[in-house]
């Protein structure tokens, strides 16, 4: 086995280790989709199955809708359509499924940012702006997942690092 | 059912609302279902080719199911804003469940080329749940109904009572035509163009339920003191 593979299973799993203590703790809802999404990620880096990585990837993407999502957002709701309607067509066409998570990953990429600039203030700052630069994560693996299970491996890795700094910003780096 | 979608479009574009919007979405989905069946049907009729050999209003009556479902999402997001409900929950877990139906059915479509019976069971699911959005549309404007004095408001409900049964209408139409196809095996038979008639009725009272028209209004006496 890959050193540098199982070494980045390791990590991952005490990411989401990390994240269970953290539910356990704060008991929020939040907090409970932070794990969520952790739990996915981890499937994803441990399962190197091209049928469960494209689902559970979409469960990811809704989880990340609901992160942000604003009981009066409109382009929250019409996200939740759009990637409905694609997660049922992914159901039915694997081979494509690829492309329209990407173009899906653009989409929620563009939503993020309209939220931003709603939300550019101060402490979520720089939470958003790492949840941000996870989703380029997100979406670099969705090219990588069209050439290489491993490569994509690292990018999971990395996107999965960077939502736990950016949910939990801990104190030896924001300090 | 176009010229009402154009009708509620220019409504919206005069009032610039969420709820006008989801209403004019709707109905123009439900339209562009229209459309795409008799599509359909049309090319079947004038096609050389036997149907039994290549149905193209079996591939159009999918795509029509995807934009019912489209228009179902939209609908139940109209109930909500115009009924004041807070069950956002239940407004997403219809967006995300029929979408996903909008989205197994495009798929299965494009996989298996016309292939009706795979689809059963996604339709099932969709008259299910649209069924369960057309219901709620009924039950709260009767309820409503009940609850206001006003009549301009009692006329308004009433309508969107009638949008409702007139939704329903349109399944059970297609419904005792896909029973006719399948036991006669009769094309172009009257339950189908009483579905889409349905489909009109529907967004006629859904236009005069939600604009009402000064027309509409002196026939129903509104005005009147």
């Amino acid at each position: 086995m890959n050193i540098l593979l199982l070494l980045s299973e390791i990590i991952q799993i005490s990411i989401f280790i990390s994240s269970v203590i953290l539910l356990y703790q704060k008991k929020s809802r939040l907090s409970l989709y932070y794990m969520l999404m952790q739990f996915l990620l981890t499937t994803l880096l441990i399962i190197p199955n091209y049928y469960i990585i494209s689902l559970l990837n979409y469960i990811l993407i809704f989880i990340l809708i609901y992160l942000y999502l604003d009981s009066r957002d409109q382009l929250g709701f019409y996200l939740i359509i759009i990637n409905s309607i694609s997660f049922g067509i992914v159901l039915t066409q694997i081979q494509i499924s690829n492309y329209i998570m990407l173009a899906n990953s653009f989409l929620i990429y563009y939503y993020h940012f309209n939220k931003i600039k709603l939300e550019f203030n101060g402490y979520y700052k720089i939470n958003f702006m790492l949840m941000g630069i996870f989703l380029i994560f997100l979406i670099l693996s969705q090219i990588m997942i069209l050439f290489s299970l491993n490569a994509v491996s690292y990018f999971i890795l990395l996107s999965s690092f960077l939502a736990y700094l950016g949910y939990t910003r801990p104190n030896w780096i924001f300090h | 059912m176009i010229y009402i979608s154009i009708l509620m479009y220019k409504r919206y574009k005069i009032k610039t609302n969420i709820t006008t919007k989801h209403l004019f979405i709707s109905i123009t989905s439900y339209g562009f279902a229209a459309i795409s069946s008799a599509i359909g049907k049309y090319i079947d009729f004038y096609s050389k080719v036997p149907q039994r050999v290549a149905s193209y209003s079996n591939y159009t009556i999918n795509i029509a199911y995807v934009f019912t479902a489209i228009g179902s999402i939209f609908l139940y997001s109209f109930i909500e804003e115009i009924f004041h409900r807070d069950h956002i929950y239940r407004k997403y877990f219809f967006a995300i469940t029929e979408g996903i139906v909008a989205g197994l059915i495009i798929g299965l479509n494009s996989v298996d080329y016309s292939s009706y019976q795979q689809m059963i069971p996604a339709i099932a699911i969709l008259i299910v749940l649209s069924s369960w959005i057309y219901i709620s549309l009924i039950v709260y404007s009767i309820r409503y109904y009940k609850k206001s004095n006003n009549k301009q408001s009692r006329i308004g409900f009433s309508m969107f009572a009638m949008y409702g049964v007139f939704l329903i209408l349109v399944f059970v139409s297609f419904l005792i035509d896909v029973i006719i196809v399948t036991l006669k095996g009769t094309a172009y038979n009257i339950e189908y163009y009483l579905g889409w008639t349905f489909a009109t009725l529907a967004s006629i009272s859904a236009y005069l339920g939600y604009v009402m028209p000064s027309w509409f209004k002196s026939i129903m006496g509104v005005n009147k003191k």
